[in-house]
């Protein structure tokens, strides 16, 4: 063969070799990386050829794989907007969120636990089947909670004082998970379009990733820290007058209608929570100062982060000049709260002080049903004293039954609760809060419920009457329902 | 006789309709009719070409057959699988076309000496061809690339056609100026020019590249053509100075045109940097990417894969679509048939007697090797993108009639000295005899 020929053969012969080595390099060694951008839809799409395991709620499965004679193997389908947020969406666009999202290895059966199955699915042949999840949520109680909120912006949360497990975690305004799993491609993107444009922002999670200001609620931490201090008990005497001259300070803290808390212009601690007063708050709060409240707080889980998907972090701000204090020490200013949190303050009281790590998922089952895992109860912390949290509970007691919470009122059960009024901006209806637990003297659910204030002008929305007039109803009717199934 | 032909091409036959049946089950989940019709179609083609062998062309190459029939089985099941049945089918019925075609050079060609006799008939007629895109009315532009001729309902590329007619026209026209062209008029920097006056046809085909590349908006076609004259250029001449000339001449044309023209320096930067604009311009790389990454080793299997992401897959992407279902295993293999039929052709020259049959046969091996470096290396990001069609896999009859008549090309080539070089080995009396009483 002439030498040209035989130069040309072997430069063809690198030539494919180098193709060759490219598409190793792509399919091997940068496969990984290549398959996990965010933007492959590949790896989506392979979600849907699994046979992803079932989200159960009360022994019903909230979300499910449905199988499909389509492009895809599977469709994801879910029962109810009560529990979009919670459980979340699996969308081939628009990715995955909730429990879909945080429960993602165990759900699409990549998890290492479920390696034995994955194997045995591989000799069977056939689509990879996913484990499945219990959540520690009450099914009739999430519905019930979600109906109730109605189109008002809001959430509900109900925890289990005792064990930290999340009964109710309602979010309203909520959406159509379907619409987002679908395989149609044109719904999927109208609807997203639809869900980014809605001003009432139906895709945030209000029970525990939005946090508001927690209002006249967050009165029981400058309690707590005034009880822990030693310097304060239910009878300590406070000044409350009509107004409050916030010491260094040009600005006044006035009371509703400003008018005094008593007659006689002063009150006792209890007295001051059961009337929910602002005055003698305020004042406590810069008597106290700073960094006794930050310090109870954070024992209840401000400015710390629980072991939960999805939950932001509420705030306590620092570095406060007194009037920054004083309106601080009423749930305003820079302080935020979820309702998670809330739900957490008041469990924590209930529980003799101690606040349990929030669980929302109770089993995991291997495809086969198995069980593989099941939720222990953790302490978060030794928030408070026993004897702190009985004289809170106390002062809760007479709230609900002689105060500014009568509207969660239960027959025959003692009801422990605090009201919150949240002034928003000028012109805005303030936000309505209502934390509680029943039975007061051994609880076993404790709840938050916080509704959105807005433009409109809500009849009757004024202080401390919204939060009796519209978020305790619900808190009441949520109680009755988690307190039935007991 | 050619009975390994044979064998292979049954186990090619049981291949493509394993290959039908899983698409069908695996990924359909039921069984189609032409799911069985077309693997038996392809395979009755295959064997009427192979009798047809063993009949005209005895002696020619046994391997050649079967991986040009497997290539084309493993397209026509992949576009089974891309666009369904209608495609199918559709494919099968070029692949008939291409068979009857094969079997006419077959028995009909002369010797390919006839061909090497005009060859400006041949380079004027390639030429035509590779314009006719441009033409008013019967030109079309697809995808941005004018490289198609449309006459109502039937479309098609001529520049696949033009590959067959210029292969012997550069063949007839190299092997008559062999000596001319080899002959070095200087030295400069160690390196041997050959005259002036000689690279006056290389300047020709480079302007013609660029001209396509201009008018057509494709880089592909151009490249092909420019490349594969210099290669066989070198081949003819055993130079390196025309590879050395031939590549800086493509530097300098490759720039400009990158500098001049807006959609050939877009086609650079995509290939530079294709995750760059993921929804843009680099979409369809990235999405050919991913599928690859998707496949991995062994690939997805056939059917599972999601290679329908890819716009215009079963044509210009099918590569992709099999490296995403077969892996990393499926695409060497499928390299490694194009290396067969390559090395093949090159084997096929290095044996020619003359200088124009030499050239035929390497021109064949060049264009078949150019057309796999340029497509395959175009959608695995390892080249810039073209609009070349992937031969012997792509949906399309063009691209798949000229692939099978370069192959026909070859087996006529491998056996058409047999008459030659076959005397009887024992001559009688009478023949050897000098005076006849």
């Amino acid at each position: 063969m002439k030498p040209q020929l035989t130069k040309l053969v072997t430069g063809f012969g690198i030539a494919l070799l180098l193709l060759i080595a490219n598409l190793t390099y792509l399919q091997v060694f940068e496969a990984n990386s290549l398959n996990n951008r965010a933007d492959n839809k590949r790896s989506l799409f392979k979600q849907y050829d699994i046979d992803r395991g079932a989200i159960i709620v009360s022994g019903q499965p909230v979300a499910y794989s449905d199988k499909t004679t389509g492009r895809f193997k599977f469709e994801r389908r879910y029962v109810s907007p009560a529990f979009t947020h919670p459980v979340g969406y699996l969308s081939s666009i628009y990715g995955v969120a909730g429990i879909e999202q945080s429960e993602n290895q165990l759900l699409s059966g990549a998890a290492d636990a479920l390696a034995i199955d994955r194997l045995r699915q591989l000799l069977d042949g056939g689509a990879r089947r996913g484990g499945s999840v219990e959540l520690t949520l009450n099914g009739p109680a999430q519905q019930l909670a979600y109906q109730l909120l109605g189109n008002r912006i809001g959430a509900v949360v109900a925890i289990d004082p005792r064990t930290g497990k999340i009964l109710v975690s309602a979010s309203s305004p909520s959406f159509d998970a379907n619409l987002l799993a679908t395989t149609n491609a044109k719904t999927m993107q109208e609807s997203w379009n639809k869900l980014v444009s809605d001003p009432a922002q139906p895709l945030l999670n209000r029970a525990s990733g939005e946090t508001w200001a927690p209002g006249s609620t967050f009165k029981l931490i400058v309690a707590a820290a005034a009880l822990e201090s030693g310097q304060y008990d239910l009878t300590t005497k406070i000044p409350a007058p009509a107004q409050y001259q916030v010491p260094e300070s040009s600005r006044k803290i006035s009371n509703w209608q400003n008018a005094p808390c008593s007659a006689a212009g002063e009150v006792t601690l209890e007295e001051a929570m059961i009337v929910s007063c602002n005055t003698a708050f305020a004042r406590l709060g810069v008597e106290l100062g700073e960094a006794r409240i930050l310090r109870t707080a954070k024992a209840f889980g401000f400015d710390e982060n629980f072991s939960l998907a999805n939950t932001s972090r509420s705030t306590f701000p620092t570095d406060l000049s007194n009037i920054e204090l004083a309106l601080s020490a009423l749930g305003q200013f820079d302080v935020k709260a979820t309702a998670l949190q809330m739900a957490l303050v008041a469990a924590g009281i209930g529980n003799e002080g101690v606040v349990m790590q929030p669980k929302l998922i109770n089993r995991s089952f291997a495809p086969n049903l198995t069980l593989l895992s099941q939720a222990d109860s953790d302490v978060f912390n030794r928030a408070i004293k026993p004897v702190t949290a009985a004289a809170l509970t106390q002062m809760m007691t007479k709230v609900v039954s002689a105060g500014t919470g009568t509207a969660a009122q239960i027959a025959n059960t003692a009801v422990a609760g605090k009201t919150g009024t949240a002034q928003t901006k000028p012109g805005f209806t303030p936000h309505a809060w209502f934390i509680g637990f029943a039975p007061a003297a051994a609880p076993n659910v404790a709840i938050a419920v916080v509704l959105a204030g807005g433009e409109v002008a809500v009849a009757g929305a004024g202080a401390e009457i919204s939060g009796n007039q519209l978020a305790a109803p619900i808190a009441q009717k949520v109680l009755v329902e988690l307190l039935r199934r007991k | 006789m050619r009975s390994i032909e044979r064998n292979l091409l049954i186990i090619v036959s049981l291949v493509i309709l394993a290959a039908f049946l899983i698409v069908d089950f695996a990924a359909r989940g039921y069984l189609a009719p032409v799911g069985i019709v077309i693997p038996i179609v392809l395979s009755g083609l295959f064997f009427t070409i192979h009798a047809v062998l063993r009949r005209y062309r005895p002696t020619a190459a046994e391997l050649l057959l079967p991986a040009a029939a497997l290539l084309t089985g493993i397209g026509v099941t992949m576009i089974y699988r891309l666009t369904g049945g209608v495609g199918a089918l559709q494919q099968t019925m070029w692949v008939a076309v291409s068979a009857i075609l094969v079997i006419i050079i077959l028995i009909k060609l002369p010797n390919t000496r006839v061909l090497l006799r005009t060859p400006l008939v041949f380079l004027l007629t390639g030429v035509v061809l590779l314009a006719m895109p441009l033409l008013p009315v019967i030109g079309a532009t697809i995808n941005g690339a004018t490289l198609w001729l449309r006459v109502g309902p039937l479309s098609m590329q001529p520049a696949e056609f033009a590959k067959v007619v210029l292969i012997i026209g550069f063949a007839g026209f190299l092997a008559k100026h062999q000596s001319q062209l080899t002959f070095i008029h200087r030295k400069i920097l160690g390196i041997e020019l050959p005259r002036s006056k000689d690279i006056l046809p290389l300047l020709i085909v480079w302007l013609i590249a660029l001209l396509l590349l201009v008018g057509q908006r494709d880089l592909g076609t151009s490249l092909l053509f420019y490349a594969a004259a210099v290669l066989l250029l070198y081949v003819t001449t055993a130079r390196r100075s025309w590879l050395i000339i031939g590549s800086v001449l493509l530097v300098i044309g490759g720039t400009a045109a990158a500098l001049i023209f807006d959609h050939v320096a877009t086609r650079f930067r995509i290939w530079l940097n294709p995750f760059a604009d993921i929804a843009g311009d680099g979409f369809q790389v990235v999405q050919a990417i991913y599928g690859l990454a998707a496949g991995g080793i062994f690939g997805t299997g056939l059917g599972q894969g999601n290679p329908n992401l890819i716009p215009y897959v079963e044509s210009d992407f099918i590569f992709t679509a099999i490296a995403e279902e077969l892996g990393l295993v499926g695409a060497s293999a499928v390299l490694l048939l194009y290396g067969l039929i390559i090395a093949n052709a090159v084997k096929t020259a290095g044996k020619m007697r003359s200088a124009g049959n030499m050239l035929i046969a390497a021109g064949i091996a060049i264009f078949v090797f150019l057309q796999v470096l340029i497509t395959i290396g175009g959608v695995t990001g390892a080249l810039p993108l073209t609009g070349l069609t992937t031969i012997f896999l792509s949906a399309g009859g063009s691209s798949l009639v000229a692939s099978w008549i370069l192959i026909a090309l070859l087996l006529a080539l491998q056996d058409q000295d047999r008459i030659v070089t076959t005397l009887p080995t024992e001559l009688s009396d009478d023949q050897t005899r000098a005076i006849s009483l």
